[in-house]
């Protein structure tokens, strides 16, 4: 199975964790359920082109955070990850984006306040979409 | 497993795309065997050198020489000749040993038989001396197929390759020129200083000291099979196969 | 993790030609790409772990045995396709693999077949008659099934075509997750080196340039787009190579606090290409 994971060798987040984050997004947004099996380390490494060091530890950290776990000689699946969890990924993921999102104001000298402006014009039209709906 | 088992399988893979070849062997016995057989009695009156040089053929290599040209050596570089199906074997793990027991067996399966049929179809049918016994007729077998074995192993000895000046086409070709060339002047003086060639002296020495004959021949073939062995070893170490 | 091939201090003259000295370590589980430019000494040091080509100094040790000592144990842990078949011309496909077969104790019937099924390999022609890229895909068939520890592969697509070494590709990843294995690949195929290799290997004319883990050289790497054109004729602290208004660095890091110092400005900074850090590592003269 492929995963729809982007990998960005531009970005200052090291690659590890590049797979770590959306694997864990992937898990807390449903799209991978518990159970589901994940392509193997070397199956990975071929698929996003990079190296088994750097996808082992990825999956290390996964699994002691209990995102996913490895049942020797059968594979490495998603495993049970409750609510409260999910909903702390979710949320991290949500803010993460917004933070890029704000860095990228910031290297273009906005303000603070000219930075919530703009978030409120994009939260207005998306208030209007709504309310059409 | 044995290491001759082993290496008697691994010659069974290249004999078996030989079939043909073999008869072209028989052939070449049976043609050699019938000139020999008709001049000897002219060769033991007068001598006579390219009888020499015959005989000596036929009971070193001769019968190998239809070998498949996939399995000779052959130049794989402009300097470096060695045997492809030998340097084919070393990619695999095949013990040293076998390699080299495998590559005698083929060339006593390519040689031995024919000459068994070349010296007794010879002892049968050539007029030898008429007081030639039993005992010197084996004798005379016993001197000349041990000759196979320390003058004929030169072959399989040589699949393990050459590098250098001397493994180009020219080097080879030079090799060639001064064997047949020193040969004759080694032979041609043998006969001018015996009054004979080898041939006849092997018949005299199997007719007057049938014994010694046969154990003397029997030590040059164990020691001339071990030198071409250790020969192969020490080439095989010190070849790079590049 | 074991150490499955351990090379030290590896030397070798030919004629004029020096290779090494080269260390080496591959532990089992992982793939190294045998990266280097034409005549850069790849397919001889592959023929020296073989026991091919002798050394003229250092070791070659294959799981704690030495391949150039007495031992003849070794051979059964590797498996070898050279990039020039010798010796197999007489034979068909069948036939080499009954003498091949039986040599190796892991050797898989099952991962034999399927190869020949999935590359569509006559089995009953003869070796000489087959198309290059056949022949290739024969070996290959011949070669990865001895399921020995090591393989080694010396440049094994270079006359496939492209779904076939897509296929390879797949036929090797399934490979190493049957069992505790290692690849060394030579290889010029980018798609190879990029989809396979977690470190890079890399020989330029006989001399060891290093041995590379995969992401930490692309991130070692960095191209700066610069806004001014005026810069230094010395060269910058890590610059590799500069065109124009691009710096690349191989120490970003150490260049960027010198840019920053010099008032230097730049638009952007990226990641390079594995595909143009090989180059730029095989071109040091630049």
């Amino acid at each position: 199975m492929e995963l729809p994971i982007r990998l960005s060798q531009d970005s200052r987040e090291p690659i590890y964790h590049q797979i770590e984050h959306q694997l864990k997004a992937l898990i807390a947004g449903g799209h991978l359920p518990a159970g589901t099996s994940l392509p193997s380390i070397r199956a990975l490494s071929k698929d996003l082109e990079i190296s088994v060091i750097t996808i082992r530890r990825a999956y290390q950290n996964l699994e002691i955070q209990g995102f996913i776990k490895t049942i020797q000689g059968k594979g490495t699946f998603v495993a049970e990850v409750n609510e409260s969890l999910k909903q702390e990924v979710k949320v991290s993921s949500v803010k993460k984006t917004i933070e890029n999102a704000v860095q990228t104001a910031l290297n273009y000298h906005y303000s603070i306040e000219q930075i919530k402006d703009i978030f409120d014009q994009v939260l207005d039209t998306y208030r209007d979409q709504e309310k059409e709906d | 497993m044995n290491t001759w088992k082993q290496a008697f399988k691994l010659a069974t893979f290249e004999l078996k795309q030989s079939k043909i070849n073999l008869i072209f062997s028989l052939v070449i016995t049976l043609f050699l065997l019938g000139y020999l057989r008709k001049s000897l009695p002219e060769y033991v009156e007068n001598g006579f050198l390219g009888f020499d040089l015959f005989f000596m053929i036929l009971f070193s290599f001769a019968t190998a020489m239809p070998k498949p040209k996939a399995f000779q050596i052959q130049n794989i570089q402009p300097n470096f000749i060695v045997s492809p199906i030998l340097l084919m074997q070393k990619h695999l793990p095949i013990k040293e040993e076998v390699l080299i027991k495998s590559r005698f067996i083929i060339h006593f399966i390519y040689t031995f038989p024919f000459q068994v049929i070349a010296i007794v179809g010879l002892l049968y049918l050539a007029t030898f001396p008429a007081h030639f016994s039993i005992d010197s007729m084996i004798a005379f077998a016993i001197l000349w197929l041990s000759f196979s074995f320390y003058v004929g192993f030169i072959f399989p000895a040589s699949d393990t390759g050459d590098k250098g000046f001397l493994a180009t086409t020219a080097g080879l070709f030079i090799i060639g020129i001064l064997t047949v060339g020193i040969g004759s002047i080694l032979f041609t003086l043998f006969h001018a200083i015996t009054g004979h060639g080898f041939v006849y002296w092997s018949i005299i020495a199997a007719d007057k000291w049938p014994l010694f004959t046969s154990i003397a021949s029997i030590i040059a073939a164990y020691s001339g099979y071990h030198f071409w062995k250790n020969y192969m070893k020490r080439n095989m170490n010190k070849i790079d196969y590049i | 993790m074991q150490s499955l091939l351990n090379i030290t201090h590896l030397q070798k003259k030919i004629d004029d030609f020096q290779l090494g000295p080269i260390n080496l370590t591959i532990e089992s589980g992982t793939i190294t790409a045998l990266v280097g430019n034409n005549g850069s000494g790849k397919s001889t040091l592959l023929k020296m772990i073989m026991n091919l080509v002798k050394p003229d100094q250092g070791n070659i040790k294959l799981l704690d045995q030495f391949v150039h000592g007495p031992g003849e144990d070794w051979k059964q842990s590797v498996a070898y396709q050279p990039q020039t078949i010798i010796g197999w011309d007489a034979f068909n496909g069948k036939q080499l693999k009954e003498l091949i077969s039986p040599l190796y104790p892991n050797w898989s019937e099952e991962l034999f077949e399927n190869m020949v099924h999935l590359f569509d390999i006559p089995l009953n022609k003869k070796f000489s008659k087959l198309s290059q890229g056949m022949q290739q895909k024969l070996n290959l068939a011949l070669t990865i099934p001895r399921n020995a520890p090591l393989l080694i592969l010396d440049e094994p697509t270079s006359f496939m075509d492209i779904p076939s070494k897509k296929l390879l590709i797949d036929v090797l990843v399934d490979w190493m997750d049957q069992g505790e294995h290692a690849i060394l690949i030579a290889s010029h195929q980018v798609e190879d080196i990029k989809k396979l290799s977690d470190y890079l290997f890399v020989l330029h004319d006989g001399e060891m340039i290093g041995n590379y883990e995969k992401e930490a050289l692309t991130e070692s790497y960095k191209r700066f787009w610069l806004k001014d054109t005026v810069l230094p004729s010395s060269k910058i602290p890590g610059e590799i190579v500069r065109y124009n208004q691009q710096l690349i660095s191989n120490q970003p890091d150490v260049t960027q606090q010198f840019l920053q110092e010099q008032g230097i400005q730049w638009t952007d900074h990226s990641a390079v290409e594995l595909e143009e850090i090989i180059s730029l590592l095989l071109t040091p003269n630049i």
